[in-house]
Parts: C-alpha cells; sequence; structure tokens
C-alpha cells in the first residue's frame, strides 16, 4: 500500500528492522551466495558438468576436484553448482505455484465458510487422500517432461497443505473484532482479505514455505529418478543424491555434498524466513 | 429535542443456530431513536444487546422484521445503498485491543473507511488533512500518526476507534460498550469525548453497556433488555426515579450507593437466566421475578405504553408501580 502521507515507507522499516536480525542477514548472505553460484557456474568451475571422464571416477575430495568426481568421472562441484540452477528455480518456482493457489483456495475457503468451503475443502482432502509423491507422478506423467511441467507437478501437489494452513489462520483471523470493523467501515470482502486477514496469518505460512522448499527440491528428485523430472545428464541436487546412494559406502562425498547443499538452503530460507515474519511484525518492533 | 425519528425498528428479530435448537438472540425487538439523542441500552452479558446494535446497523442480517434509517428498511439495501448507509452509520466496539489491527498504521486505521469514499481515494493530501484533523478532534496527538495500536494504552487506542467511525461523518453510531474494557478514570474521558462530539455533529448514538451508571451519564432515554426482549423503555429519569419492571428495578437496587449508613432494600434475583435456546413459555423474566404471579407464567406481556413514553413489559406493571427500590 504507497500511500503519501506517510513519514516512512512500510517497506523501507521492514529492511531496516531485517537489518537489525543477524541470524536473518547471515541467511539472506548464503542465499545470495547460492544464486552467484547458479548464475556464475560456468566461470566459477573449469569442468563441464556432463562431460564424463572414466579415468578420473570416484575421485574422493581432492585439490583439483575439491568435493572429488562421481561415477562417471565428472566433477561434483561444477555438478553441485549447475545443479543450483535447476534446484532452486524448482524451489522457489513450486512453492510460489503452491503457496498462490492453495493460499488463495484456503483463504476463500475460511473467509466464506459454508458450501464454498466445504467444496474446496473436500477436493483438498481428496488430493491430500493421495500421497504427495504419487500426486506428482501422476501430474507429471500426464503433462510430460520438462523444467515447467515438473514445477507445476511439484508445486499443485502441495496445494493442500498450504490451503489447510492458510484456511485454519484466516478462520481464527475472520472472527476478530477489527475484520468486523472493516465491514462496518463498508470495505468489501476481496479488500478485507488481502488488508487486514492475510498480513495477520503470515508466521504460519512462512514457516511452511521454507520447509516446504527443501520438500519441493528431494520431490523433484524422486521425480527425477523415475525419469519424470530432469533428464539424466542433467545436473540437479535431488537427483545426484539418489544416483550416489549406490555408493554410499564406498564413496560418502557423494550423497553427503548435495545433501549439504539442500541443508544449507533451507536453513538459510529458515533463517531469512523467521526474520521476515519478526520483521513484518509491528509489535515486536525495537 | 427534536421529535424527529432517524432509526426506527420494528419487531426486529435475530436468531442463531445452534447445536441444540434456535438461540433466540433479539427476539421481537421494537424501538426508535430520535435524531440527535442517545439511546442506552443495558442487560446483562449475552441478553442480545450488542446483537441488536449489530443488526441495526447490518453487520449480521435480520431474521425478521425492519431496521428503518430515515424512513429506508437498512435490511432491503442492495450493495450500493448500503455502501451508502455505511457513510451514515457507524459504530464504535468495545474492545480497543482487537477492534485495531496490529498490523496497520494509526493513520491507516482511521483512514479505511475513508478509502472507501473516491474523493479521498484519489486524493492523497486531502485524506492526509482528514486524518489529522480527526486526530485533533478526538484529542489524539499527531505525533501518533504513524504509530501502531500496541504501542497506545487503551483510552488512545479507543479514541482511535472513535476517530475511525467519525471520519465519515456519520449521523448515527453504535456504540457497543465503548467504554467497558477501560479503568474507570479513562471511561469518564472516553464519555465526556463522546457527549461533546455528540453536541458539536449532532450525532446520535445507541449506547450499548451493562453498567448503568455508565449509561446514566449519556443517556436522554433507557432501554432495559432481558433475554432478547425489551422489558422497559423510558426517559432515564423516570427510569431511575421511579422503575416500573421488576428487573429494572433489581438491576437498579444493585448499584452501590457510597453514603455511610445508608440502608436500602437490596432486590436480590434468584435462580439463572432461563436458556435463549429453550424460552419459557410465559414472561421471560418469571422465575426470577419476585413478584411473579400464575400469568406471567402461561403468558408472555407485550411491551406496552403506560404512560407517555413509557413501555413496559409486565403484566403488573401497575401493581409494581411505587415499589421503588432507590
Amino acid at each position: 500500500m504507497e500511500k503519501e502521507y506517510k513519514s516512512r515507507s512500510q517497506f523501507k522499516t521492514v529492511m531496516m528492522r531485517l537489518s537489525k536480525n543477524k541470524m536473518a542477514l547471515f541467511g539472506l548472505c548464503i542465499l545470495c551466495a547460492l544464486t552467484f553460484i547458479a548464475i556464475f557456474a560456468p566461470i566459477l568451475s573449469p569442468y563441464s558438468p556432463t562431460k564424463q571422464d572414466l579415468v578420473n571416477q570416484f575421485q574422493p575430495p581432492s585439490g583439483q576436484h575439491i568435493f572429488g568426481t562421481d561415477e562417471f568421472g565428472r566433477d561434483v562441484m561444477t555438478r553441485i553448482f549447475f545443479g543450483a540452477r535447476v534446484s532452486l528455480l524448482v524451489g522457489f518456482i513450486s512453492v510460489g505455484i503452491a503457496l498462490l493457489i492453495g493460499g488463495a483456495l484456503g483463504a476463500i475457503a475460511g473467509f466464506y465458510g459454508g458450501h464454498i468451503d466445504n467444496v474446496i475443502m473436500r477436493i483438498m482432502d481428496v488430493l491430500l487422500a493421495i500421497p504427495q509423491t504419487l500426486l506428482a507422478i501422476a501430474i507429471a506423467a500426464s503433462l510430460g517432461t520438462g523444467l515447467f511441467n515438473l514445477m507445476i507437478a511439484v508445486g499443485i501437489s502441495s496445494v493442500p497443505t498450504y490451503a489447510r494452513i492458510v484456511r485454519a489462520s484466516v478462520m481464527t483471523i475472520r472472527g476478530e473484532e477489527y475484520v468486523e470493523a472493516a465491514t462496518a467501515s463498508g470495505t468489501n470482502n476481496k479488500k478485507i482479505i488481502t488488508k487486514h486477514i492475510l498480513p495477520n496469518c503470515m508466521a504460519p505460512v512462512i514457516v511452511q514455505v521454507t520447509l516446504g522448499m527443501a520438500g519441493a527440491i528431494l520431490n523433484t528428485a524422486g521425480l527425477s529418478f523415475i525419469g519424470l523430472g530432469i533428464k539424466p545428464p542433467q545436473a540437479e541436487w535431488g537427483s545426484m543424491l539418489s544416483a550416489g546412494r549406490d555408493y554410499i559406502r564406498t564413496s560418502p562425498y557423494l550423497t553427503l555434498i548435495p545433501g549439504i547443499f539442500i541443508m544449507i538452503t533451507v536453513l538459510s530460507l529458515n533463517l531469512l524466513g523467521d526474520g521476515l515474519r519478526d520483521a513484518l511484525d509491528p509489535k515486536l518492533k525495537n | 429535542m427534536a421529535a424527529e425519528k432517524e432509526i426506527v425498528i420494528n419487531n426486529l428479530k435475530k436468531y442463531f443456530k445452534v447445536n441444540n435448537g434456535i438461540l433466540h438472540a433479539v427476539d421481537d425487538v421494537s424501538f426508535y431513536i430520535e435524531k440527535g439523542e442517545t439511546l442506552g441500552l443495558v442487560g446483562e452479558s449475552g441478553c442480545g444487546k450488542s446483537t441488536t446494535g449489530r443488526t441495526i446497523i447490518r453487520l449480521l442480517e435480520a431474521d425478521g422484521g425492519e431496521v428503518l434509517f430515515n424512513g429506508k428498511n437498512v435490511h432491503d439495501f442492495n450493495k450500493v445503498e448500503l455502501q451508502e448507509f455505511r457513510r451514515h452509520a457507524q459504530m464504535v466496539f468495545q474492545d480497543p485491543y482487537s477492534s485495531l489491527n496490529p498490523r496497520l498504521s494509526i493513520s491507516d486505521i482511521i483512514a479505511e473507511p475513508l478509502l472507501n469514499i473516491k474523493e479521498y481515494r484519489r486524493n492523497k493530501p486531502l485524506l492526509d488533512k482528514r486524518i489529522r484533523e480527526l486526530m485533533d478532534v478526538v484529542g489524539l496527538s499527531q505525533r501518533l500518526i504513524n504509530a501502531y495500536p500496541h504501542e497506545l494504552d487503551g483510552g488512545r487506542r479507543q479514541r482511535v476507534g472513535v476517530a475511525r467511525a467519525l471520519s465519515v461523518e456519520p449521523e448515527f453510531i453504535v456504540l457497543d460498550e465503548p467504554v467497558s474494557a477501560l479503568d474507570v478514570c479513562i471511561q469518564a474521558q472516553i464519555i465526556n469525548l463522546l457527549i461533546r462530539l455528540q453536541k458539536d455533529f449532532g450525532l446520535t448514538y445507541l449506547f450499548i453497556s451493562h453498567d448503568l451508571s455508565v449509561v446514566k451519564h449519556i443517556s436522554n432515554r433507557i432501554g432495559v433488555m432481558y433475554l432478547g426482549k425489551i422489558v422497559e423503555l423510558s426517559s432515564y429519569r423516570d427510569i431511575f426515579e421511579n422503575p416500573l419492571h421488576p428487573y429494572t428495578q433489581a438491576l437498579l437496587s444493585a448499584i452501590p450507593i457510597p453514603k455511610v449508613g445508608l440502608h436500602r432494600e437490596r432486590i436480590i434475583l434468584k435462580g439463572d437466566v432461563p436458556s435463549p435456546v429453550n424460552l419459557p413459555a410465559g414472561c421471560r423474566f418469571a422465575s426470577r421475578c419476585p413478584k411473579a404471579q400464575e400469568l406471567c407464567y402461561s403468558s408472555s406481556p407485550d411491551l406496552v405504553e403506560v404512560a407517555p413514553n413509557r413501555f413496559v413489559a409486565c403484566h403488573y406493571a401497575g401493581s409494581v408501580h411505587g415499589n421503588t427500590a432507590m
């Protein structure tokens, strides 16, 4: 909401308060670093992510190959860098899709209640009854392969989770007196939802988003594993993790390193999410 | 006092479906409010006074009856008319801690009703000017314009609530227990503010409260509610000096009088309020009424005008006359 009578803008206030939170800044830095290596992957690494070098397979981490090499002799660090492109994209976009659709459905169901709520939530229950991976497989299979279809499949399969969380929060906020006051002011329902209800139910959603990102990356790995996601030579953290599984006894770094990167991504998002949640809450102002 | 009736309520009904039946929150209530006057509505918790207020300004849909605002039925309004009506009728809520969105600044909260009006939405400097003007009117320092509700004390928060209600220059305001969540000294400040605003802007109030001594200060006429019905309605002087309904008498006898050595008869009501879901057949107050006769258990008394502008719903209002508790 941009308003001229404000002497300090909301965005500036939030950024100022976020910058005071060291943990959140740390998370933001890691996230920036990950984005940086994803963008500049070809420059940062002298190796090709896909070219096989069978002489050098299963090299443990060394000066030449910092994270070692995999079963085809490809440099793991290079593949991690290139994989960041896919994994981060899939994580952000699929969670974005899930949040957008699930959030809208949940908000509508929670706000209007009654039959609308019943219809939406029963559909969500049907979707929830199907295991998430299975649902993603079904959607990916019907849409065909490809990065974008993969993101849609992973996103839609987690829509019910977001719908439920948003609905529950909206139902609590809907009963608040300030929502009634807004109705008495003549504010329409759309504005009430976006201005009063959604900003007040952000906290659980932010937590779910940061955790959901990891789920999305791993789900993508599952889909790639059965050939519905990323095609084999292309690097992606999840598929690297599952490919390295066969060699976990002899070359544990093949699973360890992609796993650590997924964990770092989730951790940084968690820290940033926590900080963002606090920065957006005016009650915690210092 | 102008005799023009601004709000006329005829046979208003509001029922809620609950698990074990229908809850009669407001059951066939009729009264009117004259332009520029304050009608106090008192009664114990759960008697339907807040529901009445909310139904009058159509925050709740009525299940029967009509609310005439300047001759037009509020519950027949379409979307556009309702939007227009919201500029004329506003509400101040009970709890200033929950009636202000914690994520909006004071200026945003006061601006909310104004942003539904085109000329303010398009003209930000005008909006800004109006917000500052309103803050002056309700006695809020302008340095608080960007503060958030949690930074203010209860009294200031309620001033924000009043400013929000005043912003669209309404004629009629429903005050739903506006002071019961506040400290006593702050209560007086807010009551005085409300009285001043009424004088300055010619406002009409419906003042809902469970506190008779607060209502006494501000009301011209008082309606006493019991279990979804109005049992007595007359000028505040009549109610306080000569209450006719036994329930009103009991209520008044409960007001503490700070006087040493004063002896007076305290009417203690026995038993519980009947459930508003399973209502008794006769008078709703009969089971607790010290003066109940056989007739009271079989037939429900109507609100009748026993003297000019004195309405009582009691079969024996005449005979209980004179048995004042004060």
